[in-house]
């Protein structure tokens, strides 16, 4: 068979067809800046340069899908409150600076930003724009609705007010579901529902932050509702990284409707053959190797570990995608990346019918 | 990465361009030290001072980027002034991609009749240049050995401002600090040769301190091309048949003469800094394996749109080049390079380069 052109490749993914190889799915922002020679920063401003910096390293490096745009700090910013651009060594992503809601007072007045200028908004319609003409696909990237609202309020308060006022991490939950229906109409009306794959990151639902039955209770009917209300707008996949150690969640994670066919991404903490058994008839599966491995691993150990992560991911019966279990740090060295790229070459390749 | 597949190893390449046969396509060399060490996660300085993890960096690099071994090198084999009693550190920070004098061995006038030639085995980073060379047999690659030429590595015992002030006021102290020069040279490449036997050597020498930027032809003339031309007659003695020379820098005003004398075997590699027109460089050396030239400011500081373009006009130039043509940077290629530049040089010899 001819080897296939990225395009090619996520487009049969997601067809559930037949592809040649793995897909390399994306989770590369800052490294592509660096690659380039250009500040991080210049990834979450410019939506020209960064998509052209990450095309141009996808290319380099033999990585699928598209450029994205997005992170994990998604919400503070939109609802009035200030973040950071990354800068200096070691940040690689906008951090919070100021949140918007810092006592109970302020929870009540909070309203609901404007989705055409609020925040980075503006940016991430620029980047979609460009995802659009260059046929790439269309994925508006948000928080969870359960990390926006922990960027809303800051996730400390957010989790001492699911215990002492309930009410208040409601109205929180509440908002941030109804931005993330609008944000979504809006990229709908603007693309074509066809066109647009919702990336919903939800970091701050792991275990390590909140309890399955606080994510029974508070999280998951607000998922839920999300997933039925996107479904509703003829949205075929949406995808939803599925952050750090979320192992008592899974389960949870199986009653979210996410389109036709989902996509999940997964932590290096979360067992690929475990999402599978899980979430592998509803979703392509996609991970999952250690971020700080690929930073600071032998390039020996790293392609061990993308073989495990490949050999494993190929059961997946809705299809598999290779990716980063979080974020690639940019610091890591070129070739490590290169022997990502020699473990799918060599790994991933796909019998063909 | 799509690149198409190459029909040659980088062996095979090598060897028919040295033959004087058509290889697959344009080979790429790099000229590259902490670049490789820094994409593989470690320091520019443990590129200088590390040879296991400087050679292992320089293998996987090599391999993500599609070089050929044209040079393969991890820093200089001798050096003037740290050989010769001088202190040198290691480079530091963002952007020092080489080491760096602190202190000449020589200050004074006095201090030159003072000067005697190093321990071949012990002085400066020879061990280590040793270890580095010894790791390339092992992996049957080329053994490189580098040098700067003479004139250069006299510039760098005494410092280049003094140094070029004798050529005019002292010349018997140029005189001798050339000699002892290029005796240092060949008693450690002797070291190398007893080590590896000559076939497998491939000395390398670089000229920057020659280039006319600094220096008029006249000087050159008077005191560089005598010990070029002795230097190639002691290499010849010693069996070595491989060769490169970096003519570093804007060196326009020298090549009639390197042209006229032409001491070194052919083909030799003879690589050149952007100031130097391919094209001027094949009609001076056409029996020669052109090699170059990008600019790395250029590489450094340019788009990848741009060293791609560029690219593609050196090959286009280039491979008209009787003698055969590599292309690669201008000079050393810079640590902070973004590695989509490097790659667009990658890109461009598998867009363009196709002999075939």
């Amino acid at each position: 068979m001819h080897p296939m052109t990225s395009r090619e490749r996520t487009k049969a993914i997601l067809a559930e067809k037949p592809v040649d190889r793995i897909p390399h799915f994306p989770f590369i922002l800052g490294f592509c800046a660096r690659n380039l020679g250009l500040p991080i920063t210049t990834i979450y401003r410019d939506a020209e340069k960064s998509f052209a910096a990450q095309q141009m390293t996808f290319e380099q490096y033999g990585v699928d899908w598209g450029p994205i745009y997005g992170y994990a700090s998604y919400g503070t910013w939109e609802f009035g409150g200030e973040i950071e651009m990354p800068s200096g060594n070691y940040q690689q992503a906008p951090a919070h600076k100021s949140f918007p809601v810092k006592t109970e007072a302020d929870v009540d007045p909070l309203g609901l930003p404007d989705v055409r200028t609020a925040g980075c908004l503006p940016i991430a319609m620029a980047f979609s724009r460009l995802q659009e003409s260059h046929g790439t696909p269309i994925s508006v990237v948000l928080g969870g609705n359960f990390t926006i609202a922990g960027n809303i309020c800051a996730v400390e308060k957010l989790c001492r007010w699911m215990i002492k006022k309930p009410e208040l991490a409601h109205r929180i939950l509440r908002l941030a579901t109804d931005h993330i229906l609008q944000i979504v109409g809006h990229w709908v009306d603007t693309f074509g529902a066809d066109r647009v794959i919702p990336q919903f990151w939800e970091p701050l639902a792991a275990n390590r932050i909140i309890s399955p039955r606080q994510f029974k209770q508070f999280v998951l009917p607000y998922l839920v509702e999300t997933g039925e209300r996107i479904r509703e707008l003829g949205v075929r996949h949406v995808l939803h990284h599925i952050c750090g150690d979320q192992n008592a969640n899974l389960p949870f994670w199986a009653e979210v409707p996410m389109g036709e066919l989902g996509l999940c991404s997964f932590g290096e903490e979360i067992d690929i053959e475990r999402a599978i058994e899980v979430l592998g008839e509803k979703a392509i599966m996609i991970g999952n190797v250690d971020p700080s491995l690929l930073l600071t691993g032998t390039p020996d150990a790293i392609y061990e570990r993308c073989r495990q992560a490949i050999e494993k991911g190929k059961r997946a019966p809705r299809g598999f995608m290779f990716s980063a279990g979080c974020e690639l740090p940019p610091e890591t060295p070129g070739y490590h990346l290169h022997v990502v790229q020699k473990a799918l070459d060599r790994f991933g390749a796909m019998q063909q019918p | 990465m799509h690149l198409k597949q190459d029909r040659m190893t980088s062996r095979e390449r090598m060897n028919a361009l040295f033959s004087g046969q058509v290889p697959d396509r344009v080979p790429l060399g790099a000229m590259s030290t902490g670049f490789n060490t820094r994409n593989a996660g470690h320091t520019v300085a443990d590129a200088y001072k590390d040879p296991e993890k400087s050679f292992t960096a320089m293998q996987w690099t090599t391999e993500q980027y599609g070089w050929d071994p044209i040079p393969q090198y991890a820093g200089h084999t001798v050096l003037g002034a740290w050989d010769f009693g001088g202190k040198v550190r290691m480079p530091q920070g963002e952007y020092e991609g080489a080491l760096v004098v602190t202190e000449y061995p020589v200050k004074t006038e006095q201090d030159v009749e003072k000067l005697v030639l190093p321990d071949p085995r012990t002085a400066g980073r020879i061990p280590e240049a040793l270890r580095f060379a010894r790791l390339q047999a092992d992996n049957d690659l080329p053994v490189y050995f580098f040098s700067r030429s003479p004139f250069t590595m006299a510039a760098n015992i005494a410092g280049i401002d003094r140094f070029l002030r004798w050529t005019m006021k002292r010349t018997e102290l140029c005189e001798h600090l050339l000699r002892l020069s290029l005796d240092h040279i060949f008693n450690v490449l002797a070291i190398w040769v007893d080590t590896f036997g000559a076939h497998r050597v491939f000395a390398w020498m670089s000229s920057p301190t020659e280039s006319n930027q600094l220096v008029s032809p006249r000087i050159v003339k008077k005191f560089a091309l005598p010990y070029h031309i002795e230097y190639h007659r002691r290499l010849g003695e010693l069996g070595v048949k491989r060769f490169g020379f970096h003519i570093c820098g804007e060196q326009n005003l020298n090549l009639p003469l390197l042209a006229e004398a032409c001491p070194w075997a052919h083909p030799s590699v003879l690589s050149f800094g952007h100031e130097v027109d391919l094209e001027t460089a094949a009609q001076h050396f056409p029996r020669d394996i052109i090699f170059g030239n990008i600019e790395p400011a250029v590489i450094q500081t340019g788009t990848p749109e741009t060293v791609y373009a560029l690219c593609r006009a050196a090959i286009e130039k280039g491979r008209q080049a009787p003698g055969g043509f590599i292309l690669g940077p201008g000079c050393g290629l810079p640590v902070a390079a973004p590695p989509v530049n490097v790659y667009a040089m990658t890109r461009a010899v598998h867009d363009f380069g196709w002999y075939v």
